[in-house]
């Protein structure tokens, strides 16, 4: 009996490799996704809506970006083909810099990567580091990039922290938080339609936001 | 091929006023002072002129329709991050 128990774990572990899934890559390969940037500045990826300036990622390169991993199937909303150096700081499209990212593998995933980004992006903008820095920083491990200038690993409670990032931080009086879509450039306030609802965007005071070229939603 | 109409949208229109090339880059001028820059695997063609009707890109073939139905075609260096342009004032308006 227990002889045929270890056949059968070795032969499960021999077709393991055969199956068409790799493990969720937590990290990207340094030999396949390098990571790669566009030649631009501070003052490019400053402008409001900057990103969406960036052709989108043709379909034909995303495929390409899976085969590369090993991974032939997967469910909808398993992966997001991302930019390991994300849009907002300059990364670019290039097969260098995208790599197949779980939604889904806990605690490190797309989601909290995208705080990361998010992070990045406003302490480039704000002046307060390097561009080149903060690419070189989340190219070579994003992970420790996290733990350096967003906190220390989410854990259980900071996982629900991500998830339900758009409950907004407590405010002082004369400090109301705004949600910044930074995709678009655009800023919502407290009660209005996409407040704390776009896919991208973080909270910070209004007087931030317009410091960082942002404008309110229906100003423009 | 299909149409890039990211980039269609922002240069349709525009004459091309000048092309310089060296090897591994093509830079086209535009009338209105705005610039485009392509990477290239090696050495450009040759000089086009026309005013833009149409952008068409599938893998690392790069074409530009103009409204004289001529085309100029690019072979880009990778199939992304190869194209990117700037108005008159230097401020990025694409990039692939």
């Amino acid at each position: 009996m227990k002889t045929k128990r270890v056949l059968l774990f070795v032969i499960l572990f021999c077709l393991l490799p055969f199956s068409g899934r790799c493990e969720p890559p937590i990290l990207p390969d340094p030999k396949l996704t390098p990571g790669d940037a566009l030649d631009v500045t501070v003052a490019d990826i400053s402008v409001p809506g900057y990103t969406k300036k960036v052709r989108n990622v043709p379909e034909e390169v995303k495929r390409r970006v899976y085969a590369e991993y090993g991974i032939l199937t997967h469910a909808p909303r398993e992966y997001e083909v991302d930019h390991l150096i994300p849009l907002e700081i300059g990364g670019n499209n290039s097969i260098k810099n995208l790599w197949p990212q779980s939604y889904i593998t806990q605690p490190w995933n797309a989601h909290v990567k995208d705080v990361l980004e998010n992070r990045l992006h406003l302490l480039v903008c704000s002046g307060k580091l390097d561009l080149k820095t903060a690419q070189q920083e989340i190219a070579g491990n994003w992970i420790e990039a996290y733990k350096k200038y967003v906190g220390p690993e989410p854990g259980p409670a900071k996982r629900v922290e991500a998830t339900a990032e758009r409950v907004p931080p407590a405010s002082s009086p004369g400090s109301a938080q705004v949600w910044v879509n930074t995709k678009s450039g655009v800023y919502w306030k407290p009660g209005t339609t996409y407040y704390g609802k776009t896919k991208q965007g973080q909270y910070m005071t209004e007087s931030e936001a317009i410091e960082q070229g942002y404008h309110a939603a229906g100003s423009h | 091929m299909a149409a890039n109409h990211k980039l269609t949208a922002l240069i349709k229109g525009r004459a091309i006023a000048g092309m310089q090339g060296s090897p591994g880059t093509t830079v086209i001028s535009f009338a209105d002072g705005s610039t485009m820059t392509v990477k290239t695997p090696g050495q450009t063609g040759a000089a086009s002129s026309g005013t833009v009707a149409k952008v068409r890109q599938s893998g690392t073939e790069l074409d530009i329709d103009f409204e004289d139905e001529s085309t100029l075609t690019l072979t880009t260096a990778e199939a992304t991050s190869c194209v990117m342009v700037r108005d008159k004032d230097g401020v990025m308006e694409y990039a692939d």
